[in-house]
């Protein structure tokens, strides 16, 4: 300053910005303003989330009690707001011939490693995981970018080891289709048989088939980070997904032919088409002691510096300690201020009777202390509580 | 099922897509099912909302509904935003169409009509006003539901000699139409289009100027009757979208 008053007297006026401005500016500083205020940009309380609204299997088949969609293939839809996000789930099938090496090769996603770490108790072996696709819409075409990438990665993961779908669930029980006298066609199943007799004969069929799960999630409107939502999504769609039975022709329920190449006999089995009833269905077994709900939380160092003054004791000059920072726990980040200020994340996936499905600590920044995680534990079963019963509405 | 894109999880290659058996449904189930009440095929029930999604410029969902089809679009604008390379004068416009959920229509199909769309918008949005900008517009079409599948299968053969995407065409224009209001981009009238026989015809100012045409096989003869039938529907379409607007915008007033 002296050297400047010697030259020419330069006044420096603060300058300031309206609200809405400052957070486009300076997301970081505005977030810091708000939350010594005692609330977030969204308006929201720290450990508050946001609501949802759902609406579940609208889009499926089986949208209509008496009737099905003929053209419609998905099992199973699940559409969730959550604030301004959309997300829309849609669940599809497909069906795989097991054969004797296929368990091994059936997921082809690092199965071969998950062999080596569960070789002692292969509990998950008898798991099976959906595949999902993430769409996430940003108005850009072209490949599919990093988020969406490990968000499906990571839904798959969480699938399988939630123990969500066992592998019996999702076997074909395959009836037989026969030609009456008449021409007609008739479809025998073998849960609908009560003569076992006859259930013994006619369905003895040496060929193993079980379903494939597909899950199509868009994002519409992403503000936040949406792994969560996804995965809620997810869990209602999969709740209310009806499997329609399967059955193959008579006549080629157990075909086999010898035929001879280069002097060796081998025998080959005809593959043939398995196709689905038009109408009939059954619910898909989900394990749902097994269903859980995602949450995810943040921590931040609230900055003194950045303080709002209370403006009744700003005469007094509050001496605030700058050296001590004081941490807090947010909950459903939401807004581009809090994602790219909230380094430390924790994500929970839990279920209401208090099963825990997934934590997955980020400490990249604040600390995170126990306390926080306790607290965070506690308030994803609260969540999960209040998100599973949702679906009986 | 694309075995090569390893970015994405598909699943086992060896999976098959579930086939439905061909319809053996039951005579009276064909009866159809919680039918609109209008009689008059043109009847179309219309719902319009706009400025939805949050991480675009405008955006607009349509739904409607009538007699043959049930319909949902979401459309989202994104622009005017700055292109890369050498100066333009005048604003590009592209557009996409996505198959949403249902995989219904394929992608020529979609890009014959997207090409449709864009010569259309091409003439109603003020380009020049918007030099070395791109606005970029994504259609989802997120549920397609053809009613009409569950009438007897012989008269529904005969009339299904056009393509069923024509009929979506005049919904992807007043949704676009809506979401580049939303969005604010200059255009020179709110364009509408109506849609008989397989022919879809697009005006602006009130019917004088046509700005598309779009011609399925179909019946060819009455040209001019299906241009008239086409106008009378631009005409309420084009109503309920002002009026959608003019209701967005008191909305907007009274609470800010």
């Amino acid at each position: 300053m002296a050297e400047n008053t010697a030259l020419e007297t330069i006044e420096v006026h603060p300058i300031t910005f309206p609200p809405d401005v400052l957070a486009r500016i300076s997301p970081e500083l505005s977030l810091q303003r708000h939350l010594s205020l005692g609330i977030r940009p969204c308006l929201r309380r720290y450990e508050e989330f946001r609501d949802i609204t759902i609406e579940n299997n609208t889009l499926s088949r089986y949208v209509e009690k008496d009737s099905v969609d003929a053209k419609n293939n998905i099992l199973g839809s699940n559409i969730l707001k959550s604030g301004k996000t959309v997300v829309i789930t849609s669940i599809t099938g497909g069906i795989i011939e097991e054969n004797s090496a296929s368990i091994k090769d059936l997921d082809d996603f690092g199965e071969d490693e998950l062999y080596e770490v569960t070789k002692e108790e292969d509990e998950i072996a008898n798991y099976a995981s959906i595949y999902p696709v993430v769409e996430v819409e940003r108005g850009r075409v072209g490949a599919c970018t990093d988020e969406e990438m490990t968000i499906s990665q990571k839904l798959y993961d969480s699938v399988l080891h939630s123990r969500i779908l066992p592998k019996k669930a999702l076997k074909v029980k395959a009836g037989v289709r026969s030609v009456n006298e008449d021409g007609t066609f008739s479809v025998l199943y073998p849960d609908e048989l009560e003569n076992d007799a006859l259930n013994e004969t006619n369905l003895k069929m040496k060929r193993k088939w079980s379903y494939v799960l597909y899950a199509k999630i868009i994002v519409l409107s992403r503000t936040g980070p949406v792994f969560d939502l996804c995965w809620n999504s997810l869990m209602y769609a999969l709740q209310n997904v009806k499997l329609p039975k399967a059955f193959i022709d008579e006549r080629a329920s157990d075909l086999r032919m010898t035929i001879r190449t280069r002097g060796r006999s081998a025998t080959i089995r005809e593959t043939y088409e398995i196709l689905c009833d038009q109408t009939k269905s059954l619910p898909l077994m989900i394990s749902s002691q097994n269903i859980a709900f995602a949450a995810n939380y943040g921590v931040i160092e609230l900055d003194p510096e950045s303080q709002l003054q209370n403006p009744d004791n700003a005469q007094e000059e509050v001496d605030i300690d700058m050296d001590k920072s004081q941490c807090i726990l947010i909950a459903d980040l939401d807004t581009e201020a809090e994602e790219i200020s909230i380094h430390s994340t924790i994500s929970v996936i839990a279920s209401s009777a208090g099963r825990y499905k997934q934590l997955t600590l980020v400490g990249a920044g604040a600390k995170i202390t126990p306390e926080m995680i306790k607290r965070s534990l506690l308030l994803s079963k609260v969540r999960a509580n209040d998100l599973s019963a949702r679906v009986k509405k | 099922m694309n075995v090569q894109d390893r970015r994405r999880l598909l699943g086992p290659a060896a999976a098959k897509p579930m086939a439905f058996s061909n319809a053996i449904i039951d005579e009276q189930q064909k009866k159809p099912v919680n039918m609109p009440s209008k009689d008059s095929e043109n009847g179309d029930e219309l719902s319009l909302h706009t400025g939805f999604i949050e991480n675009c410029n405008g955006s607009a969902l349509v739904e409607a509904r009538n007699l043959r089809h049930q319909t949902s679009l979401i459309t989202a604008v994104y622009g005017p935003r700055s292109i890369r390379g050498s100066f333009t004068s005048q604003g590009t416009i592209s557009i996409q169409l996505k198959n949403g959920l249902l995989e219904k229509y394929n992608t020529n199909e979609l890009k014959e009509v997207s090409g449709f769309l864009m010569g259309i918008f091409n003439s109603v949005v003020n380009l020049s006003r918007y030099p070395k900008s791109g606005i970029d517009i994504f259609v989802y079409l997120t549920y397609d539901k053809n009613l009409q599948s569950e009438a007897p299968a012989g008269e529904s053969q005969s009339k299904k000699t056009f393509s069923e995407i024509s009929y979506l065409i005049p919904h992807c224009i007043t949704s676009i139409t809506l979401a580049l209001a939303d969005a604010g981009i200059e255009i020179v009238d709110m364009a509408g289009a109506g849609e008989a026989n397989g022919t879809v015809v697009s005006f602006i100012k009130n019917g004088e100027e046509i700005v598309g045409v779009w011609k399925d096989e179909g019946n060819n003869e009455d040209l001019l009757e299906s241009v008239d039938d086409c106008k009378e529907q631009y005409r309420r379409y084009r109503d309920l979208m002002i009026s959608c607007l003019l209701e967005q915008k008191s909305l907007d007033t009274s609470s800010s």
